[in-house]
């Protein structure tokens, strides 16, 4: 019998300069386990350019509109944000 | 003396008196420059209880130590005040190149005194000084007069700090113009409109001088590249500081409609990244000897507010003056900033008083008949731009706004006062402190009043590898690298201001400084000064400079009256939860606030009941004078 495997939804937002590369919002499944550095990996080998600046001290990612750190789990119906970073005044 | 050029310039418009005097080397050692020395000198030269917009305030312009060198983003100038917006101590940082040409012109510091008879403008070049007439220029907005100077002067290098009509009419939030660069808080164009003072333009061709060329430049080197590695820098450069809004928006940071909601559907529309994907964009620029230029300049070429050019926006405008009033349409919201720019104008305090009015309105504790017919409804961007004029010019409901959001909330009664989002007086920055704790701790303590360059805690964020680090110096744990913690926010306050202190002193820009990657730290920063100045100083000197500076302003405000109960949080923040977004149900309470602060005063030794600086904290600091005017006064707290 066939193994099922349980997946999730993540939906990921890209800002400017992200989504001339990569597209304003997608969709992506992951298995039930995955965490945030799965996240990072695969972006980083579907997008070329992404894999210049794929950790989080380059870039930030918010999951559900928090930091957050690279072990974190993710959970069906997330919302994953990429973003340069910036500050601001 | 190396890097600075060894002279005060003191002008008294009430006598038209000139005088300089030869900068201390005590004034030097204990506070180093610009914001320090112009803390020292506002201590000196102020009678306490003055009335801000009287003769006796005296208004300060001081160079940072390094400007006029190549160290990178160098070019702050620190103007210093007693605030009308607080009666408290008051001082406002702007970058540019006015600073490093007062310096080019023969002078650190500028201290102007009194009060003109008649609208003035001071020239001032290569160490000689005019008192001028400028009938002919009161009334004329900024651009105009800036225009007027170009014309009549028409050399590239001439630097011109001016006040529109704002200031001549002592909006208590008008700002002082440097080219596009805004000295906007707390009223310091008021203090120059009050003095009947138009402008100062000044041009200079003398060298600053370095003690240590060769080592200069290799320290000076390692931190431009640095930063040039650095990949936070991009961003700003790419969108300036209003890229900050998708991100604070994420968050559901991003206050909206005067701080009852975080997150605003179509705030892309007044991002950074939006201005530059539509065009709006057209130009960027830097300041003193800046690399990564966020300013921005921007122009609408269609529509109703066709012609419109200006400087900015930057987020805190956009903020302001855009999520806060719930206005979304980006032509507006460049129209608005382009108005405040060219009246002089604070761009938070306005967007602050007009969102406050608006809350008033929906709550119907003001009438249309007090609005003047006006529809203040959230969203509407002209209301806005029509709000501006009428404040500017002191017109119909304009003349209550233009008094700040405390004194309109006095006059209007009732719960108004309760959403109203100053501290001290001073309208706050806008920044969602009810889930970031220690910023929260940093605007109730600002002497000036709730401001984001006084001490923007980013490091308690923990973003990066230097943040964290950071973090772990200064609390033994990177475990407190979170913003929505109490615990420890004391301490990480505390080293923020003193390195926010030292890098106003050496007038350098806190991005390079204090931002995310925190890459000119304390150790680059002294080795900057100690090669160019000749002066040998240590990463905890040089903070230890930033402590005395934080002191004395702290002690000027207690001079003036100023207790614990100043140091306060707007109330909606201490009491309205954070309505939505992952923050959702956060306050910083009262007793929240009430331990941090224990905590603060504690660290610095300032009396926990009163908040004020024990004898041997100020004595400890080399702060005699200090200690021995406040016993006099019966200001010194008992143990």
């Amino acid at each position: 019998m066939k193994k099922q495997i349980m997946a999730i939804k993540l939906k990921i937002k890209y800002y400017l300069p992200f989504d001339h590369l990569m597209g304003k919002t997608e969709i992506v499944e992951f298995e039930r386990s995955a965490k945030l550095r799965d996240v990072l990996e695969l972006l980083t080998k579907k997008y070329k350019g992404f894999a210049q600046s794929n950790t989080l001290d380059h870039i930030v990612i918010l999951l559900n509109g928090k930091y957050c750190k690279i072990d974190w789990p993710v959970n069906d119906g997330d919302q994953i944000s990429v973003l340069i970073p910036l500050v601001g005044g | 003396m190396f890097t600075y050029s060894g002279k005060l310039l003191h002008i008294d418009l009430s006598k038209e008196n000139i005088w300089e005097e030869t900068l201390s080397q005590e004034y030097v050692n204990k506070f180093i420059g610009g914001r320090g020395i112009n803390a020292a000198l506002l201590w000196k030269w102020i009678t306490p209880e003055s009335d801000p917009l009287g003769k006796k305030n005296v208004l300060i312009f001081g160079a940072g130590a390094l400007s006029g060198t190549f160290a990178p983003s160098s070019g702050r100038t620190t103007v210093t005040c007693k605030g009308p917006a607080t009666n408290f101590y008051l001082k406002s940082s702007v970058g540019g190149h006015w600073g490093p040409e007062l310096k080019f012109a023969g002078y650190d510091n500028l201290i102007v005194h009194g009060m003109a008879k008649r609208p003035v403008y001071l020239w001032i070049k290569d160490n000689k000084v005019e008192i001028k007439d400028a009938s002919n220029l009161w009334g004329k907005d900024v651009q105009d007069t800036e225009k007027y100077f170009y014309e009549q002067f028409g050399n590239e290098r001439l630097e011109i700090a001016c006040i529109g009509p704002g200031g001549e009419n002592q909006v208590k939030f008008a700002s002082i113009m440097i080219g596009h660069n805004t000295a906007g808080r707390g009223g310091v164009g008021a203090v120059m409109g009050s003095k009947m003072l138009k402008a100062i333009v000044v041009q200079g061709k003398q060298p600053i001088r370095i003690f240590d060329a060769e080592k200069f430049c290799k320290v000076v080197l390692k931190a431009i590249k640095a930063l040039g590695e650095f990949p936070g820098r991009k961003g700003l450069s790419l969108y300036g500081t209003a890229g900050l809004v998708p991100i604070r928006n994420e968050m559901h940071l991003f206050p909206t409609k005067n701080f009852q909601e975080d997150y605003l559907e179509e705030a892309y529309q007044i991002s950074g990244q939006y201005l530059s994907e539509k065009g709006f964009l057209i130009n960027r620029f830097g300041c003193s000897a800046c690399g990564t230029s966020c300013h921005r300049f921007t122009s609408i070429e269609k529509g109703k507010y066709k012609g419109t050019k200006s400087g900015g926006p930057e987020y805190e405008t956009v903020a302001s003056l855009g999520a806060g009033c719930g206005v979304t349409e980006t032509e507006a919201v460049l129209k608005a900033n382009d108005l405040c720019n060219r009246y002089g104008l604070d761009t938070i305090s306005t967007g602050s008083v007009i969102q406050w009015a608006m809350e008033c309105r929906e709550k119907e504790l003001l009438s249309e008949k007090e609005t003047g017919g006006l529809d203040l409804s959230w969203g509407d961007g002209e209301v806005v731009i029509e709000l501006i004029r009428k404040i500017a010019l002191r017109q119909g409901i304009g003349d209550l706004l233009a008094e700040g959001v405390k004194r309109a909330a006095e006059q209007i009664g009732k719960d108004s006062w309760r959403w109203a989002i100053h501290v001290k007086g001073l309208e706050q920055s806008r920044a969602e402190v009810r889930a970031r704790k220690g910023y929260a701790l940093a605007l109730a303590v600002n002497p000036r009043g709730p401001d984001h360059l006084h001490s923007q805690v980013y490091a308690e964020d923990g973003t990066t590898p230097e943040a964290r680090a950071l973090i772990k110096k200064i609390c033994g744990s990177e475990e407190y690298a979170s913003h929505t913690i109490p615990e420890k926010r004391g301490a990480i306050v505390r080293w923020h201001e003193d390195c926010y202190a030292a890098t106003d002193a050496l007038g350098l820009c806190t991005f390079v400084t204090l931002s995310r990657g925190y890459l000119v730290d304390p150790q680059l920063m002294s080795k900057m000064y100690t090669y160019a100045s000749g002066i040998n100083i240590g990463e905890d000197e040089l903070l230890n400079v930033g402590r005395r500076i934080i002191t004395i302003e702290k002690a000027f405000n207690v001079r003036e009256g100023a207790t614990r109960k100043d140091d306060t949080l707007p109330w909606r923040f201490m009491n309205e939860p954070i309505r939505s977004g992952p923050r959702a149900g956060m306050v910083t309470s009262s007793d929240e606030l009430g331990e941090m602060l224990d905590e603060y005063y504690d660290l610095h030794g300032w009396d926990k009941k009163t908040s004020w600086p024990f004898k041997e904290t100020l004595e400890g600091l080399k702060l005699e004078e200090v200690a021995r005017e406040l016993e006099s006064l019966g200001k010194i707290p008992k143990r």
